[in-house]
């Protein structure tokens, strides 16, 4: 990436942040700074348009220019997963995603399985999944007031994005479905099965085979294989 | 309480230390600081004080201290056998101080570094960002040497009260109207019983942003987050790390632990630095 299209701003010594508008070369960008492992570098956190560092401490212009000449590459390589997820309609968040959207819900859910949908990023919590391929007409503005409880599992739309939340915690987005695989092994770095780039296929399940794969409790590779 | 100390002998290689100066060995300045910030950290979090505060550092041999007000000190590090007026007093507690009480000790062979914190903020200037001595540049301190006999240390009574926090203008601190701007830092919060692990909750007025977040963004712990419904949240420890709502405002880590340990309902203030 050309240098120039990048912004730093620096909020004292204690974060600097990067933006750009090129939001997949960003990503990989975040990804070298990360594994570049700078010892000024406490945290790095990857968003669509901006990359924040949180810094032990002021860099001098030499560290500056380092990260500056860290590129981004362009990611080629992504594998397919098919996620399947039961629609539950009686959901009270299907309320407002009708109001907003003006479709009924299984329209709603028909137009969604069409999608070839990307895993975006990490964030929010451990597991948590940001999706991006929602066309405008489907993207459902976050909540004004968050939750204080989303269960694990759950398939939302905050704005653009779908989300998964693989653990339950609080949220902000409105839920749509629900799948029944254990998508989080908290044993491991990363959590997940997937990673950012890789393709979301979802998939169409009833309630009784929702029960089912909820109680076998498979791993998404198990359910692939 | 206001108040001053005199050098009545200096000790060994006594002098003024903070943690030190951050990111400047670029320009060849050292780092310089305590010597032991464990223990320089404890004296000053014995007094609640930030823990980058000034404190007067001892090496092997106890100075001799007057004070010519009354205070509120700490000693930690090697325990250098001191005594207040002939009587032996302990490390690692608060001492009350009255006007005219002199401090002495003696000398370690074990270990090297004391520390005196005073509560109070010491009249002395920062250079470069830091208190800290550093004799051989003759920077920092007391004019960048030694202290030594005779030498007046003043310090003015601060409230390091417990509810005021500075804040920092965060990544979206201009979507806020200028009223909420305002309201910000002239109104009290209080904390709301919803707070937990991930979040704090500010219950006070309402505060608007002219625009919401068309993407999630990143947040530490510190951030002040603005939901649509006005009232503030802080990320704490167990905090999410990307967020949908505009990031007004951030509270620097090293303020973090005195915000963590205020209790439900209780009131805070926030004061906008730059």
């Amino acid at each position: 990436m050309d240098s120039t299209d990048l912004h730093f701003k620096y909020y004292h010594d204690d974060f600097l942040i990067i933006e750009s508008n090129d939001f997949k070369k960003l990503r990989s960008m975040a990804r070298n700074i990360y594994e570049a492992n700078f010892e000024f570098c406490e945290e790095v956190i990857a968003a669509e348009t901006e990359v924040l560092i949180k810094l032990s401490r002021r860099l001098t212009t030499d560290e500056e220019a380092l990260i500056r000449s860290i590129k981004g590459k362009k990611e080629i390589d992504f594998t397919t997963f098919t996620l399947p997820v039961y629609f539950d309609y009686d959901h009270k968040d299907w309320n407002h995603i009708k109001k907003v959207s003006g479709l009924d819900s299984s329209e709603f859910v028909d137009q969604i399985l069409k999608l070839e949908l990307e895993v975006s990023m990490y964030g929010f919590l451990p597991g948590f999944t940001y999706i991006s391929g929602l066309p405008k007409h489907l993207q459902i503005p976050r909540k004004s007031i968050p939750e204080k409880y989303v269960s694990d599992g759950s398939l939302a739309i905050g704005g653009k994005y779908l989300g998964i939340y693989t653990i339950s915690s609080p949220g902000g987005w409105n839920v749509v479905g629900q799948t029944p695989i254990q998508l989080i092994d908290t044993q491991q770095i990363p959590m997940l099965p997937w990673k950012p780039g890789d393709h979301i296929q979802l998939k169409l399940i009833d309630r009784p085979t929702f029960r089912k794969l909820a109680e076998s409790q498979l791993s998404l590779k198990e359910y692939h294989s | 309480m206001n108040g001053e100390i005199e050098i009545l002998k200096p000790g060994l290689m006594t002098s003024i230390q903070d943690l030190g100066r951050n990111g400047l060995a670029y320009f060849a300045i050292p780092r310089s600081g305590v010597m032991d910030q464990n223990a320089a950290k404890i004296a000053l979090l014995l007094l609640d004080m930030p823990v980058d505060c000034p404190v007067i550092e001892c090496t092997t041999i106890a100075p001799t201290i007057r004070f010519h007000s009354s205070a509120i000190i700490s000693i930690t590090g090697v325990d250098l056998n001191w005594k207040l007026n002939d009587r032996n007093v302990s490390i690692n507690q608060t001492i009350k101080i009255k006007d005219g009480d002199v401090l002495t000790g003696g000398y370690s062979k074990d270990k090297m570094r004391a520390y005196i914190a005073i509560k109070g903020k010491l009249q002395i200037e920062k250079i470069f960002g830091s208190y800290s001595t550093l004799t051989r540049a003759l920077i920092g301190g007391k004019e960048g040497r030694l202290l030594k006999k005779g030498d007046l240390i003043q310090w003015e009574a601060c409230e390091f009260s417990e509810n005021n926090f500075k804040i920092y203008k965060g990544p979206e601190f201009h979507l806020l109207d200028k009223q909420s701007q305002d309201l910000l830092v002239n109104e009290p919060f209080t904390i709301a019983s919803d707070t937990d692990r991930m979040g704090m909750r500010l219950k006070g007025p309402k505060l608007f942003s002219t625009s919401a977040l068309s993407s999630s963004v990143p947040v530490l712990p510190g951030f002040i987050q603005l939901p649509q419904n006005g009232s503030p949240i802080i990320i704490l420890q167990d905090g999410q790390t990307t967020g949908g709502y505009p990031r007004i405002a951030y509270i620097r880590n090293i303020d973090l632990p005195r915000l963590n340990q205020l209790t439900l309902n209780s009131k805070i203030k926030f004061t906008l630095a730059h």
